[in-house]
């Protein structure tokens, strides 16, 4: 019954923010990887939002605006991260993936994508990410775990990375 | 005797110790101290870690306290009201267009109150339409309209020719079709985003500086981001051969244009 009032609503700039901060923050959590700085952007997205969008915007309009301001402060934020250098490979994956306007994010693409790459990636590769990633064991905890020493621990996961990332942008260049 | 090595491991450098605290940072849903060391490659692999660690969805749900405070940052802005927002959607989208060199024409369509203008294009929509369709689809003010001067005579607007004018809140071009025919008016906000067309003599086109969405003299879409046709004007020509549009008085206030800023 909830559902059915809730789609009674009309579409008010309101109940489209309301219905895309998860989404909106899930696509910045994908590229920044932690909750403190997609909070903080996030956060920035909506306030930019309702200071300079135009309400009487379609949705897919305010969509297309929403991703491409989280796309840019996303951007911005590993550019500061990086001194006057710029992130080359990024950007270049986003060029090569045109975004089709709105690209809405979903989580179901991102697991598929993001499982795809682990299970290429050769056992200790895996392995390593697996408890350093998705278990947020430390290094100390995973050389135990792995039966090797620390300074190892440090360079699988260097080299696991660097295998995923080529592997990553492998996959979005046929996206 | 040459002396015994004993393997220590690998040799961490830096770069190897910096993504490694990084990775710390990220497990711990920190953000990343900012760091000088943490070159280029380095970074390409920490985005690659974050994307990884999105796979599990648990780690990309916002906190329930984060959503709600965000909704209440929104909503203390006044950006985020239950009802329908009391400035008319005509007057807010004039926002886009900033506050000079608008096409006041584009606001008024979808107004509530007595700017309303109401429109339909009927069959001669998008870049389907053929040139040659009847002209028939006007936008005209619903009320209090009334007929105000374009400032463009019938012997001043030479066949080929459209010239800009502002009647009230109503942007737009006369056009004198080269083809012959009756003279017409359309809109001069382009379809898209409400920029103020120009048109370009020599090839009897309306461009938008903004997208770069192109017209027919028609108002038809020629080319470009632009989907809907440029609505026409309701023109008559009063007995001194003075071109005039149905349009209205009434401006918005500058008081309650939003300021839009491109992203």
């Amino acid at each position: 019954m909830g559902a059915e009032t809730q789609t009674q609503v009309p579409q008010t700039t309101d109940s489209i923010y309301r219905a895309h901060m998860r989404a909106v923050y899930g696509f910045i959590y994908v590229k920044v990887g932690n909750r403190e700085a997609a909070e903080d952007l996030t956060s920035e997205v909506f306030l930019r939002a309702v200071n300079h969008l135009d309400p009487a915007r379609e949705e897919r309009s305010i969509l297309a605006w929403l991703y491409r301001v989280a796309t840019n402060l996303v951007n911005d934020y590993w550019r500061s991260r990086q001194g006057a250098q710029v992130i080359a490979l990024e950007e270049a994956r986003l060029r090569i993936a045109a975004p089709p306007p709105p690209n809405l994010w979903r989580q179901e693409e991102t697991t598929r994508r993001a499982t795809a790459i682990l299970e290429r990636l050769p056992e200790n590769y895996r392995t390593v990410l697996q408890c350093r990633l998705l278990e947020g064991m430390s290094v100390a905890e995973t050389s135990r775990r792995m039966g090797t020493t620390d300074a190892n621990v440090k360079v699988l996961q260097h080299r696991a990375l660097k295998h995923a990332a080529k592997l990553r942008l492998d996959g979005s260049a046929g996206e | 005797m040459p002396p015994s090595f004993v393997w220590m491991g690998p040799l961490v450098s830096d770069e190897f110790d910096s993504l490694s605290e990084v990775l710390d940072d990220l497990a711990a849903e920190r953000d990343p101290a900012l760091r000088s060391d943490l070159g280029p490659v380095e970074q390409d692999l920490a985005r690659t870690a974050a994307f990884l660690k999105a796979g599990r969805a648990d780690s990309t749900a916002p906190r329930p306290e984060f959503l709600s405070q965000l909704e209440t940052r929104l909503a203390e802005r006044g950006a985020v009201p239950d009802a329908p927002p009391a400035v008319p959607r005509a007057v807010s989208r004039r926002g886009i267009l900033g506050r000079a060199a608008t096409a006041v024409a584009g606001i008024a369509v979808g107004a509530g109150g007595s700017t309303k203008l109401a429109y339909d294009r009927g069959k001669h929509d998008g870049a389907h339409a053929e040139a040659s369709a009847p002209l028939t689809a006007e936008m005209v003010p619903a009320d209090r309209g009334r007929w105000m001067d374009t400032g463009h005579t019938l012997a001043t607007l030479l066949p080929g020719e459209a010239r800009r004018f502002r009647a009230g809140a109503v942007e737009g071009f006369v056009v004198n079709p080269e083809a012959g025919g009756a003279i017409y008016a359309v809109s001069a906000a382009c379809t898209h985003m409400g920029c103020a067309i120009s048109w370009m003599p020599p090839s009897s086109t309306f461009v938008c500086p903004c997208h770069g969405a192109q017209y027919n003299a028609d108002g038809t879409v020629l080319s470009g981001i632009a989907r809907h046709p440029l609505p026409f004007l309701k023109v008559r020509q009063d007995g001194a051969g003075r071109i005039q549009v149905w349009s209205v008085a009434q401006q918005p206030s500058i008081d309650t244009l939003v300021p839009y800023v491109h992203p």
